[in-house]
C-alpha cells in the first residue's frame, strides 16, 4: 500500500511517500503561485524515483499552513500532530521537539508511545525565528548560511538584547557602526535567538532525547547555545525539513484505502 | 561639557550599589531576617520595627531568560526581570516578599510568586487605589494592622509603638536629607549631577538607615563645599516608570541637558513627604502613605499632576522627559493626560519608551540630542 503525505510550508512544499513504513520517495520544491499546482509537482517528483503514479497512491493527506488548499489530497491532517507522528517514526525513544521555522517556533513534548503531552508555540512575534537572523544577515551583509560558522571564532560576544525585530536591528546596527568585529555580534545575535527559543522550550521539562528540526537547527552557533542554556544534547534527524510531511505520510497509511 | 569631581562619599555610596546582595547577606549573617519589597507602598517603618531588613528589590541589565516561560514578552520588563532573577536563585536570600496593590504587573508577580518561588512567602498589602481619601481610613488601617502581624509572626517579636515611631524617627531623618540633597540642585548650576543623585538615592534606599543617615550627611558637608562648572543646558525633569539604571539621565547630561529634579520611585518620590510622628503610630503611618507622591499607578491623577506643576515651578524647569518603560501600562495611559497638562502650560514633553535593560543606545541618544535641540531652538 502506497501512502503519500504533503507539508505545505510558508516558503517550502515537503512531499514523502511511504510503502509498508518504510519512505520510497521525498521531493522538497520552493512554494509557487498556486499550493496545489506546486503540491501535485513536489509529490510526482517524489513518486518518479520509484516509477508510480500519483493515481497508485492509495491516501494523499496535506499538512502545514497550505494544508486547505492541496485538492488533490483526500483529507488533511493538523500540523503539531503531523511532526509529533514523524518523530516518533524516526526516533521512538524521542521525547520532545523544537521546531525552529521560518516564521514560527514550536516546541512538542511527547509520550513513549507518541502522543503529544504538551505544546508551545511562538507568539505573534518574529523574535527567535528564522526571519529574525535573516534580518539580522541583510543588515550586516551576511549571508545566513555564513553565519553558524562566523560565530564560532567570536572571542567578545556582544549582547543584543532587544527582541523586536525592527529595535535589534538598530542595535546591530550601532554595533556595526562602532567596528565591532561581525563574529562577536553575530555570536549576540545568536544567543537572543536561542533565549527566546529556550523561554518557550522552558515551560514544560523534558525528559529524554530531544531533537531539534527546522532551518534554525542547521545553524551550529544557535545549536551550541541552545544546548547550553538547556544542559543538554540535542539531535538532528538526516532530513529536518521532511519531518511533518513524513508525519502526515504515516498518517496516510493508517488511514488505509480511501 | 565640563565635568565635576566625584566626591568620596558618592564612591562609597556606589560601592553599595554595586553589589545589593551583599547589604542583605550582610544583615542576614547577624541572624536577622530580610524582608523583600516592591513599591512606596509597602511601610518600611513595620518592617524595620520588627527588627528586620525592608530591602528594595532593583533590577539588572541582564537580558530576561528564564521568566520568559512565565510571562508574555509584552509585559513589564521590570516584573519579569525581577521574577527572572528569582527562578535564577539570585534572590534565595530573601525570608519574605511585600508586595503593595499598585499595577496589574505587581499583583501578577505575587500570584506567580506564591506559585513558583515556594521558598520566599510573597505577602499583598491591598491598599486602596483612590488615595487622598478620607473614607478609605478604616480600611486602609485594617490592612497595615493585618501586615504588621504578619511581619510579627515572621520574626517572631512583637511589635510596639515606640518601635515604629523610632523607626518612623529613622525613616524621616533618611527622607529628610535626601530631599535637602536633592534640594542642592534647585539652583544653577546644581551642585550635585542627576546621575550621582540617582545612584546616592537607590543605595540610601537599599542600606539599613542607621548606616546611610551618617554617609548623607557627610555627603551633604561635602557637597555643599563643592565647586561647580558653569551650566547652561536646559533644566528638565525627568517623570516615569521605575528606573534603576543611570543610562537614560546619563545620556541626557552628555547630550546638554540638566536633569535638575526627577520625579521617581527610586529618587523623590520615596523621600518627598515626612511622617507627621506625633500621633497614633498606625495613624500616622495611614497619613502618610495616604498622600505619598503618587505615581501613574494609582488616583487621583490631578494630584499627581499638580505635584509635577509644583516642582516645575520649584526647580525652574524648562521641559518634561517622561521615561516609560517597556510595557509599564500604567505610565503609558497617563502619557497621553500629562501632555495634555504640559502643552496646555507651554511646557515642552517628550516620552522615551525603553526597554528595562536600556539597549538601543544610538536610537535613544538621537531621541535626546532632537528634544534638546528642540528646547534650546
Amino acid at each position: 500500500m502506497l501512502s503519500a503525505g504533503i507539508d505545505v510550508g510558508t516558503l517550502w512544499t515537503k512531499a514523502v511517500v511511504i510503502k509498508d513504513n518504510s519512505i520510497i520517495g521525498w521531493n522538497i520544491s520552493l512554494m509557487g503561485e498556486s499550493c496545489d499546482q506546486v503540491a501535485r509537482e513536489t509529490l510526482v517528483s517524489a513518486l518518479a524515483t520509484s516509477g508510480v503514479a500519483i493515481g497508485d497512491v492509495n491516501t494523499i493527506i496535506a499538512t502545514g499552513a497550505g494544508k486547505g488548499e492541496v485538492e488533490l489530497a483526500h483529507d488533511q491532517a493538523n500540523d503539531i500532530v503531523c511532526l509529533a507522528k514523524g518523530i516518533h517514526f524516526l526516533d521512538p525513544k524521542a521525547r520532545g521537539v523544537i521546531d525552529m521555522g521560518g516564521e514560527s517556533t514550536m516546541v512538542v513534548k511527547l509520550d513513549e508511545s507518541g502522543q503529544i503531552v504538551d505544546y508551545a508555540r511562538n507568539d505573534k512575534c518574529a523574535a527567535g525565528t528564522g526571519i529574525f537572523l535573516d534580518a539580522m544577515g541583510k543588515v550586516m551583509g551576511v549571508n545566513v548560511e555564513e553565519m553558524g560558522e562566523l560565530s564560532s571564532r567570536s572571542t567578545a560576544e556582544v549582547s543584543i538584547t532587544s527582541m523586536c525585530v525592527v529595535f535589534a536591528e538598530s542595535e546591530v546596527v550601532s554595533q556595526v557602526h562602532r567596528q565591532v568585529p561581525k563574529e562577536d555580534i553575530i555570536k549576540g545575535i545568536h544567543r537572543s535567538v536561542a533565549t527566546r527559543i529556550f523561554g518557550l522550550a522552558n515551560r514544560f521539562e523534558l525528559n529524554g532525547g530531544t531533537i531539534a528540526i527546522g532551518g534554525l537547527a542547521r545553524n551550529q552557533g544557535i545549536l551550541s547555545c541552545l544546548e547550553e542554556m538547556m544542559k543538554r544534547k540535542l539531535t538532528i534527524p538526516e532530513n529536518p525539513q521532511l519531518v511533518s510531511a513524513l508525519g502526515a505520510a504515516i498518517i496516510a497509511s493508517e488511514k488505509g484505502g480511501r | 561639557m565640563e565635568r565635576m569631581a566625584t566626591l568620596k562619599t558618592i564612591d562609597a555610596f556606589r560601592d553599595v550599589l554595586k553589589d545589593p546582595a551583599k547589604v542583605a547577606m550582610d544583615w542576614k549573617s547577624q541572624g536577622k531576617k530580610v524582608v523583600g519589597y516592591r513599591c512606596l507602598f509597602v511601610p518600611e517603618e513595620i518592617i524595620w520595627a520588627a527588627g528586620m531588613l525592608p530591602y528594595p528589590l532593583y533590577g539588572t541589565p541582564e537580558p530576561i531568560r528564564l521568566a520568559d516561560s512565565y510571562f508574555q514578552s509584552c509585559s513589564c520588563e521590570f516584573v519579569r526581570n525581577l521574577f527572572d532573577q528569582a527562578l535564577d536563585g539570585k534572590l534565595d536570600f530573601l525570608d519574605y516578599l511585600a508586595l503593595s496593590n499598585t499595577c496589574d504587573a505587581s499583583r501578577r508577580v505575587f500570584d506567580h510568586w506564591n506559585q513558583y518561588i515556594t521558598a520566599c512567602p510573597a505577602y499583598l498589602i491591598n491598599n486602596p487605589q483612590k488615595l487622598l481619601d478620607k473614607t478609605n481610613r478604616e480600611y486602609y488601617i485594617a490592612e497595615l494592622t493585618a501586615f504588621k502581624q504578619q511581619m510579627e509572626e515572621l520574626s517572631g517579636k512583637m511589635i510596639t509603638d515606640t518601635g515604629i515611631r523610632d523607626a518612623i524617627e529613622l525613616y524621616n531623618e533618611t527622607r529628610s536629607l535626601l530631599k535637602e540633597l536633592c534640594e542642592l540642585r534647585k539652583q544653577n548650576p546644581p551642585l550635585i549631577t542627576s546621575e550621582e543623585a540617582l545612584d546616592v538615592s537607590m543605595a540610601a534606599i537599599l542600606m539599613p538607615k542607621d548606616q546611610a543617615n551618617p554617609l548623607l550627611q557627610q555627603l551633604l558637608s561635602e557637597v555643599k563645599e563643592r565647586e561647580v562648572p558653569e551650566n547652561d543646558g536646559p533644566r528638565i525633569l525627568v517623570t516615569g516608570s521605575t528606573l534603576d539604571n543611570p543610562v537614560l539621565i546619563r545620556m541626557i547630561e552628555e547630550e546638554g541637558g540638566q536633569v535638575v529634579i526627577d520625579d521617581l520611585c527610586t529618587t523623590s518620590r520615596y523621600f518627598w513627604d515626612q511622617v507627621d510622628n506625633a500621633g497614633e503610630p498606625m495613624e500616622s503611618l495611614y497619613r502618610f502613605l495616604n498622600r505619598r507622591a503618587l505615581c501613574a499607578c494609582l488616583h487621583p491623577m490631578e494630584a499627581r499632576f499638580d505635584h509635577l506643576f509644583k516642582l516645575i515651578d520649584e526647580y525652574d524647569i524648562e521641559a518634561v522627559i517622561d521615561f516609560n518603560l517597556k510595557y509599564c501600562n500604567p505610565f503609558m495611559y497617563e502619557a497621553p493626560l500629562l501632555r495634555k497638562e504640559l502643552e496646555a502650560q507651554d511646557i515642552p514633553f517628550n516620552v522615551l519608551e525603553i526597554g528595562h535593560d536600556m539597549s538601543g543606545h544610538g536610537q535613544l541618544r538621537t531621541r535626546i540630542q532632537a528634544f534638546i535641540e528642540m528646547i534650546e531652538f
